[in-house]
């Protein structure tokens, strides 16, 4: 849709400025991708002449995100936020009615639906470079998707979740192994939670209640809501907070980012434990990408989507998250370990849509059925 | 002043939405107003009086009746006819003259002729020109760069004055011009505004609840009451042969007696005076006991108690007269306007 | 004739669009039963759901219940009006600018300021009194403390500013017959001034309570350990749900809006009422009191300038004292302090691009906003009887509008009508979304300054032969510059704060100071929140000194040009 939007003509102007001297050979070539095909130099190219991509994306991901991709492509980008709550809410709107403004969503698992109904582009043809295809460089032999035809929704970042967050100086570690540990007279009313009700249905408290339902059966969280938890909190930070002082020196559906944050400014009393009897599922955080199928830009799209997925796009994606990826040759980031999955070990994918069609429903209904009382 | 009527009102009523229902405010008004005239509208608080001249203005619209304006139509509520004020070709001096602060004296005056200055064909020198002869009219020429906010209240209705009358209007609108001024500027405005339509021939019509502004300037006086022109006429008209008691005691000073079987207005002049009991046998005298005396300067005024009731009497301010003091009072025969 | 009809109902069908477009969408929408991507299919189901949920009654009595700080709000604010203009006590011209610069502040970094003092775990008023072996309390998160967010830092500026004039318009006559006869300074203030003063009073409460029943930001910053939520957190819940429930959220919105239309129609109506009452007004307008004592003046002195300071400056001096720490509320590190918040906030590309992007909106808002709504109330001078009653509904209707719900509408409009369309991705939407939310107060503002001017001025101008636009331009436009003025000081700062009216339609890389605060603070990032909400609020510091020396030239101009004959 060719319509004139804020910046749009500018954009398209240096876009084909860039265009020109690029074909002139002005503009040094890249040293990214390792010999680039034809193809693929002509998809820059038409990627440039587009003006860009738009991505719409989590705040987290910063400067250093948007600086990775325009120095491998070229291409400029414009980073928009857009995973949070009202984010989200425009996402589907404007793919759904076919007008949006944005190139690539990159969030949590919230697309099925639209690509169930056309709405979204096709990834898997879209992907041109040989190190995105290659099986060999993602663990388990193939790149993840969550929806079942493998084609609109990858995801490319999986990290466990689930640990448990205590105060060190208050609990200690070997006390809390097993979940059943959890259930122990001493915790009661001493354990926070991320709020379960959070509007998405897939905030960290839900995701970590449908895991404890499946895994422990309705009367463990019976137990956790109604004797264990002190207070929940749609905050994350709170949690890692409250932990911090000792208000609650257990918490539960905290994130890394937090965690590390507090670590890295001196709270050294934080220490995060991943059950031995079950260690937790496998979360894509908010590196599920989508390509709305009213994309403006489709070029740029396309140079995006495997820049992302690339080894290059991965590593500056991980660092920005702070989880790790699926690709076996991004490793040695800042991420801490516990998210690490354990080779060889099989964990519940929530990100997976037959998961989230088939088994997921009647976790809720037991969830609900627990909120109830 | 010609004889042909420059404005004609016909058959004019007006009202108001009030909180408590309509208010309808001028009744049927029907008034000609000659060319070169200067009439007064004169009548007290709430008559109609400003409404009446916001209709011819074109500041309001009538509900019934129709005005015409030097020949032409300019409201008929009948055909719903409103021309807007710009179009008919008025001047107009308000109570607080509506001077515009943030321009200059000049700008002010200047202004109907810039507006019109198409429809008159007029150039840039020509509004020069005839700014500077209204200014000079006014007395205001050398103030002309003054910015109007910085006037006093006498200086803003002279600039007010001047910009009413620059572009020869075919009628100048006066909503009671005096009311903001003190006596002295008053006096001084009122030989100004007769001068103005000595000299210029202009049509004035004059809005006032004060007489001596209406009876001192007009050719004619309209007095209102409740809506309605109760009567028309001379000053001398009106103050000498009022046609209802309304007119009668609401222009001049007066005492209401019952003489002869008749029921007499006694204007303060009218009544003799002197300061000791009649004799007896003295025809014409009727003895009498001042009640109160107060001094106004040029005469002095007396509230005298009688066999007619409370009289109010004018004597010379020379006069030594003190509360309690015997006196007597004489009314010439054929004296007194007789009460319907 | 037939034009000037033809002038006048195109103005009310203009005027009609803003106030009842978003409604009209959102009523459409709350019938939509369709699945994504699917054509429009009427249906109930998101009513049979809304009306059938506990919640819907539950968050509406919690709205209702938080609005308590309205009735507390008008206490305070007449008290500080009265003694800012009848007392006229030291300082009162700084008191009116602390007021002023409140109403400017942006409210959801002020909110990190009083979480600094009163948080339930680290607040340091909480910590001071513990450490006397008390028990802390205050909680910030409590509804209490929600209450007392908005209490100190909108309400009570918002309906001092409100009051001000009212008050300085009263004629003093009353005053000092009373005073004369020996009436106590209380005595004057209950039987003389508060009567003559209550419509003013009950008007500026109800604006009030209107906007606190609508209220969002604070809530839902503060409000998620509250039972149950307000009714605008529930309709943003249903908008972040995954995927979005729209239809249920315009349904709930739609009988929010019914409630608050309701209330904004009594408003307008009590407004036309008052416009038809007395003004009180006279020769003898404000003024100093020599009647009252100084040991009184001084004593109230005392006690505006102390709950001032405690509710406006103290927080602003926590929220700037928050960007220095390591990590927000964190007090038990061996190093608190840190410069780098500033230096990687500023030091970052977004910033920029987010500082331009805030002027931009600012000035594309204000500029167009202030002369739109100077020729509206110029435009509703001249109507008169059921049109000028239609009018002044119309212009308040959009008071009623949350900031949310109207970024929805302005979301759904750009996206479903054919000539919005090619707007959507400009920022045309985001200036069309905060006209409609500016529009009461602008026009307001407006009217007012019309109504304080002579209308002889445009009389004299008519009369000596200038048409409509010519007295608009030469005569109407500069007599109302300061009005004016202030009419674009108040878009400008309320474009430069807006969070919720552009959060859904903002363009890709479009984004305010004011939104990177939200998102930063949605991301728990108070470090740098605070820090870009100290150079917002410095921003708001400049807006609001320019817009209270404007609202003093206001009065010396209405007193210049004469008031109403």
């Amino acid at each position: 849709m060719n319509t004139d939007r804020f910046g749009l003509i500018g954009r398209r102007a240096l876009g084909a400025a860039s265009a020109c001297l690029l074909l002139l050979g002005a503009i040094p070539a890249l040293a990214w991708p390792d010999s680039p095909s034809d193809e693929w130099q002509a998809l820059v190219e038409a990627a440039t002449a587009e003006g860009g991509v738009t991505v719409l994306a989590n705040a987290n991901l910063g400067d250093d995100f948007i600086a990775a991709f325009s120095a491998d492509t070229g291409v400029p980008i414009t980073l928009s936020v857009g995973e949070h709550g009202e984010g989200r809410a425009r996402f589907y709107r404007e793919t759904e009615t076919g007008q949006a403004t944005f190139d690539a969503f990159i969030g949590g698992r919230s697309s099925y639906e639209l690509a169930d109904k056309g709405l979204l582009t096709a990834i898997a043809p879209l992907l041109i470079l040989p190190e995105v295809t290659d099986g060999a460089n993602w663990r388990d032999g193939a790149m993840p998707w969550i929806d079942p035809a493998k084609t609109y929704l990858p995801m490319p970042i999986g990290y466990v979740s689930a640990f448990v967050l205590i105060n060190k100086d208050v609990i200690d570690p070997a006390s809390v192994r097993v979940w059943d540990d959890l259930l122990s007279p001493d915790l009661a009313g001493r354990i926070a939670m991320h709020d379960p009700t959070v509007p998405g249905g897939t905030g960290a408290g839900a995701s970590v209640s449908l895991f404890l339902a499946e895994a422990k059966g309705q009367a463990y969280l019976e137990t956790l809501y109604g004797t264990q938890f002190g207070e929940t909190t749609a905050d994350y930070r709170q949690l890692v907070d409250w932990v911090a002082r000792g208000t609650y020196p257990v918490a539960l559906g905290t994130r890394a980012l937090d965690i590390e944050r507090y670590r890295a400014e001196g709270v050294d009393n934080l220490a995060v434990l991943n059950m031995q009897d079950v260690p937790g599922y496998i979360s894509g955080g908010t590196s599920i990408m989508a390509i709305p199928a009213s994309a403006p830009n489709k070029a740029a799209a396309q140079v995006f989507a495997n820049w992302f997925l690339s080894r290059s796009g991965q590593t500056a994606f991980a660092r920005a998250a702070r989880a790790p990826s699926f690709r076996t040759d991004v490793t040695g980031g800042d991420w801490p370990e516990y998210l690490n999955p354990e080779p060889g070990r099989v964990y519940i994918n929530q990100y997976d849509q037959n998961w989230a069609e088939t088994v997921e429903p009647a976790l809720r209904t037991v969830l609900d059925d627990v909120l109830s009382k | 002043m010609s004889t042909g009527s420059i404005l004609r009102i016909e058959a004019l009523g007006k009202g108001f939405a009030a909180p408590r229902g309509r208010v309808e405010v001028l009744h049927g008004v029907d008034l000609t107003v000659a060319a070169g005239e200067f009439l007064s509208i004169l009548g007290p608080s709430g008559a109609g009086k400003s409404t009446l001249l916001r209709l011819v203005a074109g500041l309001e619209a009538p509900d019934t009746g129709r005005i015409v304006l030097a020949g032409t139509t300019v409201a008929d509520a009948a055909r719903r006819l409103n021309l807007p004020p710009d179009r008919r070709g008025l001047g107009m001096v308000f109570q607080s003259g509506g001077v515009w602060p943030h321009m200059s004296v000049r700008d002010n005056v200047s202004f109907p002729l810039v507006a019109r200055a198409r429809a008159l064909g007029l150039r840039h020198a020509e509004i020069a020109a005839k700014t500077d002869e209204a200014l000079r009219l006014v007395s205001m020429a050398a103030l002309a760069g003054r910015r109007a906010g910085e006037l006093s209240g006498g200086e803003k209705q002279r600039v007010a004055l001047a910009r009413a009358v620059v572009a020869a209007p075919r009628i100048v609108l006066l909503d009671e011009p005096l009311a903001s001024l003190d006596a002295n500027l008053r006096e001084q405005m009122r030989g100004l505004l007769r001068d103005l339509q000595d000299r210029l021939g202009l049509t004035f019509v004059q809005v006032s609840h004060d007489q001596i502004d209406a009876l001192s300037m007009s050719h004619r006086v309209a007095v209102m009451a409740a809506g309605r022109i109760v009567q028309i006429g001379r000053p001398e008209d009106i103050y000498r042969r009022p046609a209802s008691a309304f007119v009668a005691t609401f222009v001049g000073e007066g005492s209401v007696v019952e003489l002869e079987g008749r029921r007499l207005l006694l204007r303060p002049e009218d009544i003799g005076f002197a300061a000791a009991a009649p004799t007896a046998g003295e025809p014409g005298w009727i003895a009498g006991q001042v009640i109160s005396a107060a001094y106004l300067g040029a005469r002095r005024r007396l509230v005298v108690g009688c066999t007619l009731g409370a009289l109010t009497v004018d004597v010379p301010a020379g006069a030594e007269v003190a509360a309690g003091q015997a006196c007597a009072l004489r009314i010439a025969p054929g004296m007194g306007i007789a009460l319907k | 004739m037939r034009g000037i009809l033809g002038w006048r109902s195109a103005f009310l069908v203009l005027l009609a669009v803003p106030a009842l477009g978003p409604v009209g969408v959102i009523l459409a929408q709350s019938f939509d039963t369709s699945g994504l991507g699917e054509p429009f299919r009427f249906g109930v189901g998101a009513w049979r759901a809304v009306l059938g949920a506990p919640e819907t009654l539950s968050t509406f009595t919690t709205s209702l219940l938080l609005t308590v700080r309205v009735p507390a709000g008008l206490a305070i604010g007449f008290a500080i009006a009265w003694a800012v203009v009848r007392l006229r006590v030291p300082g009162h011209q700084v008191f009116e600018y602390l007021c002023w610069f409140a109403y400017f502040l942006p409210t959801v970094p002020m909110v990190s300021g009083w979480v600094l003092l009163m948080d339930r775990d680290f607040g340091l008023l909480n910590a001071a009194v513990a450490g006397l072996g008390l028990p802390a309390p205050f909680d910030i998160r409590s509804p209490g403390g929600i209450v007392w967010v908005h209490l100190s830092l909108q309400t009570v500026p918002l309906l001092t500013i409100l009051m001000i004039p009212a008050l300085r318009l009263l004629d003093r006559t009353p005053e000092d017959a009373a005073l004369v006869a020996g009436a106590r300074p209380a005595r004057v203030l209950g039987r003389v001034v508060l009567p003559l003063v209550a419509p003013a009073i009950l008007l500026a409460g109800l604006a009030s309570w209107i906007k606190a029943l609508e209220a969002f930001e604070v809530e839902q910053l503060l409000g998620e350990r509250v039972a149950s939520f307000v009714v605008s957190t529930r309709i943003y819940g249903m908008v972040s749900s995954e995927p979005p429930r729209m239809a249920e959220a315009m349904a709930l919105s739609m009988i929010f809006l019914l409630l608050l239309l309701g209330l904004g129609l009594l408003y307008s109506r009590a407004l036309r009422w008052r416009g038809q009452g007395a003004a009180n007004r006279g020769e003898g307008s404000g003024g100093a009191r020599p009647s009252y004592g100084t040991l009184l003046r001084r004593s109230v002195s005392v006690a505006v300038g102390l709950y001032l300071a405690i509710t406006i400056l103290l927080p602003f001096g926590m929220l700037v004292m928050g960007s220095f720490m390591k990590l927000f509320g964190f007090f038990a590190l061996d190093q608190v302090w840190t410069t780098s918040n500033w230096s990687r906030v500023l030091g970052s590309a977004s910033f920029g691009a987010s500082l331009r992007a805030t002027l931009t909106l600012g000035l594309a808002t204000a500029l167009p906003g202030a002369l739109l709504f100077g020729l509206i109330a110029a435009g509703m001078a001249r109507l008169r009887g059921p049109q000028a009653a239609a009018a002044s509904v119309l212009v308040w209707l959009p008071w009623a509008f949350p900031g949310i719900i109207l970024g929805v509408a302005i979301l759904e409009v750009s996206l479903t009508f054919p000539g919005m369309r090619m707007l959507h991705g400009t920022i045309a939407p985001l200036i069309l979304g905060l006209l409609i939310r500016d529009l009461p107060i602008g026009v307001h503002v407006m009217r007012n300054a019309l109504a304080e001017t002579d209308s002889t001025m445009a009389d004299a101008a008519r009369i000596s032969g200038a048409g409509w636009l010519r007295t608009f331009l030469r005569i109407s436009l500069p007599l109302q510059m300061p009005a004016l003025t202030l009419v674009f000081l108040i878009l400008f700062a309320g474009a430069i704060r807006d969070v919720g009216t552009i959060l859904l339609v903002a363009p890709p890389g479009f984004q305010t100071l004011s939104l990177q605060t939200f998102n930063y603070i949605s991301n728990s990032q108070f470090e740098m929140a605070t820090v870009l909400g100290t150079i917002v609020a410095l921003l708001a510091l400049a807006v609001s000194v320019l817009a209270h020396l404007l609202g003093r030239r206001l009065g010396s101009v209405r007193s210049a040009v004469g008031t109403r004959a």
